[in-house]
């Protein structure tokens, strides 16, 4: 079979990937590969792609369909405000500029986000540091649901009492 | 002190797991990501990371030093590279970047590499849960100073999407002679992908993988935990030892005398040879594991491990000197393969 990339070598190699279901395989030549992974100058380079391969070769092209659509050319450009990045330069390194980048795009990268892993939603350690923060959020989203559910039953002394709750809670974040 | 992978290593799963690798990806949330640092901000990360890791003393009296990339010379960034302990790309690109490093080099802190900081766990054998523990141990302590950049819904915010979540990088690298020459390897690719892994050949790719080493790595990192990443890839490399080592026993009973002989004709070959370059260095070595997990030959594990990992052309170099020119590296890689072997 011929290299898919260059259509000149026999491919040795296939980089093939499975998200959400999606099957994509790419046989490629050494050459093309070796490109992809970057050509290192010995032979142990390969091991070290754990970070990437195969993936990177997918981000442009999961990149491209995302960010080309039309109503994103039209309009000038949002940059990010902490690290200046447009989506346009995220799309063309594949690499996003700073943490302030996924709230500022993140509509535009979360589609992006679940075809890469399938999920959005984080599942697993949560730093010392932020656990604090996240429970009170939690806490405060039980208690919206509450709120909700007592002013539907009329209850109104219980929501009045809620609402309070709810605001000091959000005075302390 | 004895490297990581020369460490004997009684439970290396009957001679198929070489090594285990954990890495996690972390990142300072009031800096641009590396790929948007200026010089000044790559200085102060590297000097926040080595206050935080100043006194620090983990769990097996493990302590990090620290190295100045930018104070490495070209030899030893490189052969750090072929002992796996850095990219080759992070030995390549050396400036404004940072390595702490255990003694036996098995517990590594990556500054300004792909993300701020990468903790790096190795192991001879397949010990996934205890590296990870390891690498775990050292991120909540880093954390602690350095509040690390976290999104409730996202997990650890990565420079590159494809690490989002847990950041966890976990890998297996086996030696697999059997299955490759049985062209098995193209279906277990197949198979593991469905699972959100990756297999891929550790020396070179698909059916040009060189000395039948392959790697297993988890691939998705949002929406999995660490532990069920893990278990998931040990579930999946307890079934491929397990064929692996079937294979191995009904090849050797069907013809042991041409497996004897091959396996010999290896040994032979790598303890006379004069010149020997790596390509032909790990298509024999791969028949002499194959010959001591066969129980045919008597080579401890830790030395298969450095006809492995030390006999790179800068990893010669650095050890014995000599020209860059090639037959001379050939020529001292070959007198280093004689001396393991007579040890
Ligand atoms: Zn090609
Ligand atoms: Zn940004």
């Amino acid at each position: 079979m011929l290299c898919e990339k260059c259509k000149k070598a026999e491919a040795v190699t296939h980089i093939r990937q499975n998200i959400n279901g999606e099957l994509t395989e790419t046989h490629l030549c050494e050459n093309c590969a070796a490109e992809l992974t970057g050509s290192f100058e010995n032979h142990y380079g390969k091991l070290f792609s754990d970070f990437g391969f195969g993936l990177d070769s997918m981000l442009g092209s999961i990149f491209g369909q995302d960010f080309l659509s039309e109503n994103l050319l039209s309009k000038p450009e949002e940059k990010c405000k902490m690290c200046g990045s447009t989506l346009s330069a995220i799309r063309k390194s594949g690499n996003v500029g700073c943490s302030e980048c996924y709230r500022t795009f993140r509509s535009e990268l979360m589609p992006l986000i679940q075809r890469i892993h399938g999920k959005t939603v984080h599942s697993g350690k949560i730093p010392e540091s932020a656990e604090g923060e996240i429970s009170l959020k939690n806490k405060i989203a039980e208690l919206e649901k509450e709120l909700k559910k007592a002013v539907d039953e009329q209850n109104f002394e219980k929501a009045v009492e809620i609402r309070d709750e709810i605001a000091s809670l959000k005075n302390s974040l | 002190m004895n490297k990581w992978f020369e460490k004997d290593n009684k439970t290396n799963e009957q001679g198929v797991v070489v090594s285990t690798r954990i890495r996690l990806a972390r990142n300072l949330s009031d800096i641009p990501f590396p790929n948007r640092m200026t010089d000044e901000q790559k200085k102060d990360v590297i000097s926040r990371v080595g206050k935080a890791l100043e006194k620090a003393k983990f769990a097996k009296d493990i302590t990090l030093k620290m190295l100045d990339m930018e104070k490495l010379d070209n030899i030893t960034a490189n052969a750090m590279a072929e002992r796996r302990i850095i990219s080759p790309e992070f030995a390549a690109n050396r400036k404004g970047r940072a390595l702490f490093i255990s003694e036996d080099e098995s517990v590594a802190v990556f500054v300004n590499e792909e993300d701020h900081i990468r903790i790096q766990v190795l192991s001879a054998g397949s010990d996934l849960p205890v590296c990870l523990k390891i690498a775990s141990e050292i991120d909540s302590y880093l954390d602690k100073s350095l509040s690390f950049s976290f999104d409730e819904t996202l997990g650890y915010l990565t420079q590159c999407p494809t690490n989002l979540g847990t950041g966890l990088r976990a890998s297996v690298m086996l030696h697999l002679p059997m299955m490759e020459s049985n062209r098995m390897i193209e279906n277990l690719a197949n198979t593991v992908s469905k699972l959100g892994m990756t297999v891929r050949g550790s020396m070179g790719e698909g059916s040009n993988s060189r000395g039948a080493l392959y790697q297993i790595s988890n691939q998705v990192t949002l929406g999995i935990s660490e532990q069920n990443a893990i278990d998931n890839l040990m579930s999946i490399v307890n079934q491929v030892i397990r064929q692996e080592q079937s294979l191995r026993k009904s090849a050797y009973e069907r013809d042991t005398l041409s497996t004897d002989d091959q396996i010999y004709r290896a040994l032979g070959l790598l303890s006379n040879a004069r010149l020997v370059s790596t390509d032909e260095l790990l298509r024999l070595s791969s028949l002499l594991r194959l010959g001591a997990s066969l129980g045919v030959l008597k080579i401890d594990v830790s030395v298969l491990n450095s006809l492995l990992f030390e006999t790179g052309a800068y990893s010669i170099c650095e050890k014995l000197g000599g020209s860059p020119d090639s037959k001379e590296r050939d020529r001292l890689r070959a007198e280093f393969v004689r001396e393991k072997l007579v040890k």
